[in-house]
């Protein structure tokens, strides 16, 4: 496949992933995940079923029995080791709190201008220490420095958590724009923004990562019992 | 050259967050071993500065737990990481049991 810009599509390719709780549950079972440049990969899954396991097993520290990574067929594990392969942004906070906006992005080697373009707040506000803002704002900045960092792929673990609405819609717009060269996967139970994002969508369940239609997604959202029964029609988003 | 000055940088960072308390260990053992410095004895000191290597790496685990990802984002490992400042931290006890026992 070759995107608009002429470059071949990268391939990240996850198979074999498994991984059994200590009490007996099978988190994930025999899981296999594509992401290509190019897209936005959605993922969802109830509380507990395993999708930042699935994150961290594809990234590479979280050791995954039988597990197999592979960049465009060639085995990579872990992922996180291959210069300008991945980042990850964990559910937690990611940046240290002691080091400022434009610091963190001089090591991740993103320009804070591109980066922060739509955020006026965060661009004037980049000298300060990450842990003096709120932590809304922080989340945005750390979505945003690893989706404008020179990688092939962004892996977002609820990257929606605790930003404001406005902030929201840019955030996702953000999303759709840098996915026209590279490859991101999302998981975020803020459905009504990420699935008008996504051109793939997967729900995990019961350890299986089953594709879901994008274009019949709430429906079949509704059938796996992800969604409420009740739930209204997905309102209208448009990503630039 | 940049790649030795930025993993320097990181392995700096890093020790930044062990710093106070594997320096804070070395400077009470030099105190300690002050009043036996006629009888020079670099066994001991070593093997207790080794011991305390691992309540260093469970507190560290335990109350900076999140902070391995934005190592493991820059691309490091923790083996990498501990594995460095573990020899660096080392080096400055040898330099300071050597200027004791001097």
């Amino acid at each position: 496949m070759i995107l608009g810009n002429s470059k071949p599509a990268q391939v990240l390719e996850a198979d074999g992933l498994q991984r059994r709780l200590p009490d007996g549950r099978q988190l994930l079972s025999d899981v296999y995940l594509r992401l290509t440049t190019g897209t936005v990969t959605g993922l969802l899954g109830r509380n507990g079923s395993g999708k930042s396991t699935l994150l961290q097993a594809v990234f590479g520290p979280q050791a995954v029995a039988d597990a197999s990574v592979r960049h465009n067929g060639r085995y990579v594990q872990p992922a996180y080791r291959q210069p300008g392969l991945v980042n990850y942004l964990p559910q937690t906070p990611l940046l240290p709190p002691n080091m400022t906006l434009r610091a963190a992005a001089q090591w991740l080697g993103v320009p804070t201008e591109t980066a922060f373009a739509r955020f006026a707040e965060l661009r004037a506000r980049q000298a300060e220490p990450v842990g003096r803002l709120s932590g809304g704002l922080a989340r945005t900045a750390e979505a945003l420095l690893l989706l404008h960092a020179p990688t092939h792929f962004t892996l977002l673990d609820e990257p929606f958590a605790g930003v404001s609405p406005v902030q929201l819609e840019e955030l996702a717009a953000e999303i759709g724009v840098v996915r026209q060269r590279k490859g991101v996967l999302v998981s975020d139970h803020n459905y009504r923004l990420l699935l008008p994002l996504c051109q793939h969508l997967y729900l995990l369940t019961n350890g299986v990562l089953r594709p879901v239609s994008p274009e019949h997604s709430v429906e079949e959202l509704i059938a796996h019992g992800y969604l409420p029964p009740t739930e209204p029609p997905l309102r209208q988003y448009s990503v630039p | 050259m940049m790649l030795l000055l930025r993993h320097l940088r990181a392995v700096g960072q890093f020790y930044c967050t062990v710093a106070p308390a594997s320096l804070a260990v070395t400077l009470l053992m030099a105190g300690l071993l002050l009043p036996f410095r006629e009888a020079p004895n670099y066994g001991v000191p070593l093997l207790l500065k080794l011991l305390t290597w691992l309540p260093l790496l469970y507190l560290h685990a335990r109350l900076r737990p999140q902070a391995r990802w934005w190592w493991h984002n820059l691309g490091y490992s923790r083996r990498q990481l501990w594995g460095t400042v573990f020899a660096l931290d080392m080096l400055l006890f040898g330099l300071m049991l050597g200027l004791v026992f001097r």
